[in-house]
């Protein structure tokens, strides 16, 4: 390129030879700054090097009448009133001017009247679930990796991985380590599930573990190998475990570790957590569908869209009163028959759902990339409420 | 007028499929179909070859992509090497018709026809490998991938390839670097600043004309500290790819040109324009000598004659110019 302007201010005699080049090399120029300003960190431009900057893409949960989610601009909101058309802000952690826990990807855990979330700073807070008054934080000094995937809370002790590579359990009540962190080969950005006193969790160096919950050493002689990273959360239903991974591939595994079955129809990964429901597991995927799987033999039920694809699915769908919700980065919340797969109804949000949905009584709760948590009826979509978590 | 010769034909069929994609598929899609996506997953599989080092991965690519496009730098090079060779011969045109715009400008012409060189010469290949480069910068940040959001976004550009998909996400440390952030201990923009300066000084050749000597010394500087500052705040992974090609460069130029202007920070010697042709020496009287001046000699009147044939074709649309000026007047007047 300098060459170039070398070359060209050789020609500096002929004004208008001049203007036409330098004007088309300076267009060059600027769409070159402008596209090298997509790379920077933040950028949000068409053309930028990344995807969607950071913001998070916390679910909501519900107990005792209160919502929380974590919020896109670092807080965790509890909402009261959430039965009614007024949902409103309870309390908000941190509160006010002071400083915010950076990017929310788990969804909170409510357990006896606290609240955990885990934050992408690389610290687990524990907050009263009735006021927001934080009873403790792990590190207490310092962080550990980057959190995305939540904490879970099992007989007293928190456990909750990391993208430093290791599996943390720590006290509830007082948040002190219960046993010294149980390193994986990777980052870790799944959520961890508990069974029976066996933690089971998956890690970017493409392993399944289980843990036993009492002191962290491993169940299994040797975790279980896949193909692809595993970011999915897995579930443990009818004494079978199931997650999915970036290689494409839904498994199903007995509780000793063997494999029971695997699905490998989808067209991209499976990052969210499965739902069962009456004898199916249902899964979404990065290939714009959601799979229906009979929880026995793997055999597919149904797959929604039957012929095309929506927008990636991200988050866990949820089901209520015999439908499946599911968001999906197109912007759209869709509604499904569970036993069939027929559409019942859809919203458009406009803004990419990428946040697991929370499903209540008659009403389904959805964390929406604008930073508003939308209240939909289950029968028919249509809203109940919506409230704007950011600042 | 526009010709229909075989090159224009070429050029324009190219032109009529782009905007034929770009209509159908959409600037974006196109953009990712054909640039992006090839190079994105041709990164991520090398990084599978090198035992999941994409520090390496980018370092092959960026040899790979300066080879291929080895013939447009060269183009640029030697149209660069042209134009500064003929800066003798325009200067004494610029002196002789210098009030004269007009006639300026028809000699410049005359002068680049004679001797085959284009200033716009280094345009078209500047023009082929802007859109690869910026594709590359593009493919080396979002493999890196670093937040989930991006690491979502890359889930759909990548093909079904399962070697692809059991390779991601890359590993982001290289050396003492973290291809997916800035280089905290700014070592890379020192080697970055440093290699750009280097291949600058090595490229530019020393001019007798001032102004071109003031633009080149801006160049100089401005350059290497425009893209040091960048590799400050931009991922290392894109800094690595800068440094890497800066090196290439300088390898490549110096096979070419040798150490150009950098050679006299050594020799202490003062760069000099480059000096004008030297007349033909006379040849003895000897019959080859003789044969060898009549051969000249009529080269010399073909020379000149292209010169009055281009001059009075010049005349002659100046004179349909005049023409046509004077015939729109009277019909404004009646």
């Amino acid at each position: 390129m300098t060459l170039c302007l070398d070359t060209l201010s050789s020609a500096a005699h002929n004004k208008a030879f001049m203007k036409k080049k330098l004007s088309l090399l300076l267009i060059l120029l600027s769409a070159g700054v402008l596209l090298l300003a997509g790379c920077l960190p933040g950028a949000t431009t068409g053309f930028g090097c990344g995807g969607a900057p950071p913001s998070g893409w916390s679910g909501p949960v519900v107990a005792n009448d209160t919502l929380y989610v974590g919020s896109m601009t670092g807080r965790l909101v509890a909402l009261e009133d959430i039965f009614s058309p007024r949902a409103r802000t309870k309390w908000q952690y941190p509160p006010g001017d002071e400083g915010d826990l950076g990017y929310v990807y788990g969804t909170p855990y409510y357990e006896d009247g606290v609240v955990y979330v885990a934050a992408y700073k690389g610290k687990v807070y524990a907050l009263d679930a009735e006021n927001g008054w934080r009873m403790w934080a792990y590190p207490e000094d310092g962080t550990i990796g980057a959190i995305v995937g939540g904490p879970v809370v099992s007989e007293g002790v928190l456990y909750v991985g990391s993208s430093d590579g290791n599996l943390y359990a720590v006290n509830a009540t007082t948040g002190r380590e219960e046993w010294p962190p149980f390193q994986t080969g990777e980052d870790i950005w799944a959520t961890p599930a508990v069974h029976d006193g066996v933690v089971y969790i998956g890690s970017f160096d493409q392993k399944l573990y289980a843990i036993s919950a009492q002191n962290g050493v491993p169940v299994w002689s040797s975790p279980f190998m896949t193909g692809g990273s595993i970011a999915s959360a897995p579930l443990v239903y009818n004494d079978t475990l199931y997650f999915g991974s970036f290689d494409r591939t839904f498994y199903a595994l007995n509780l000793d570790g063997t494999q029971k079955w695997t699905f490998d129809e989808a067209g991209n990964w499976f990052w969210g957590e499965p739902v069962a429901y009456d004898g199916t597991v249902i899964i979404g995927s990065l290939d714009g569908r959601v799979y229906a799987l009979d929880a026995e033999t793997g055999q597919e039920e149904w797959h929604y869209p039957a012929e095309e694809v929506v927008g990636p699915v991200r988050g866990h769908p949820a089901v209520a009163g015999g439908v499946v919700v599911f968001g999906s980065e197109d912007g759209t919340v869709y509604a499904v028959d569970a036993a069939t797969g027929a559409k019942v109804w859809q919203r458009d949000l406009e803004n990419p759902v990428r946040a697991p949905v929370c499903a209540g009584e008659d009403v389904v709760y959805i964390h929406a990339s604008n930073q508003k948590v939308y209240a939909l009826e289950t029968e028919f979509g249509g809203t109940v409420w919506s409230f704007y978590t950011g600042d | 007028m526009f010709k229909l010769s075989r090159k224009n034909l070429i050029i324009l069929a190219i032109i009529i499929a782009v905007i034929v994609v770009l209509a159908v598929v959409g600037p974006v899609e196109a953009w990712n179909y054909v640039l992006l996506e090839p190079l994105l997953n041709f990164l991520v599989l090398l990084s599978s070859a090198f035992l999941g080092s994409f520090g390496v991965a980018i370092i092959v690519t960026t040899i790979i992509v300066r080879l291929l496009t080895f013939p447009l730098t060269l183009r640029q090079m030697r149209s660069t090497k042209a134009m500064s060779s003929l800066a003798p011969k325009m200067q004494e045109i610029q002196k002789k018709y210098g009030k004269d715009q007009e006639k300026l400008r028809k000699e410049m012409a005359a002068l680049y026809r004679e001797s085959g060189v284009s200033p716009a010469g280094c345009m078209l290949p500047m023009l082929i490998q802007f859109p690869v480069w910026i594709a590359l910068y593009q493919s080396i940040v979002r493999a890196l991938a670093s937040s989930p959001e991006e690491l979502l976004s890359l889930s759909q550009h990548l093909y079904s390839l399962p070697l692809i998909h059991q390779t991601v996400p890359l590993e982001a440390q290289f050396l003492w670097l973290n291809l997916g952030s800035p280089d905290r201990f700014f070592i890379l923009a020192i080697l970055c600043g440093a290699s750009m300066w280097v291949l600058q000084k090595m490229s530019t050749v020393p001019s007798a004309d001032p102004r071109q000597e003031s633009t080149s010394r801006m160049m100089l500087w401005m350059m290497p500290l425009m893209f040091g500052m960048f590799t400050l705040v931009v991922p290392s992974g894109l800094g690595l790819f800068w440094v890497i090609s800066n090196v290439i460069g300088i390898v490549m130029q110096y096979f070419i040109g040798g150490w150009g202007t950098l050679g006299t920070l050594f020799n202490k010697a003062p760069a000099t324009a480059p000096a004008p042709a030297p007349e033909p020496e006379k040849q003895l009287e000897t019959p080859e000598g003789a044969a060898q001046e009549e051969a000249l000699a009529a080269e010399r009147v073909k020379q000149q004659k292209r010169l009055e044939h281009g001059k009075s074709r010049d005349k002659r649309k100046d004179r349909r110019g005049s023409r046509r000026d004077r015939s729109r007047k009277a019909r404004r007047r009646s």
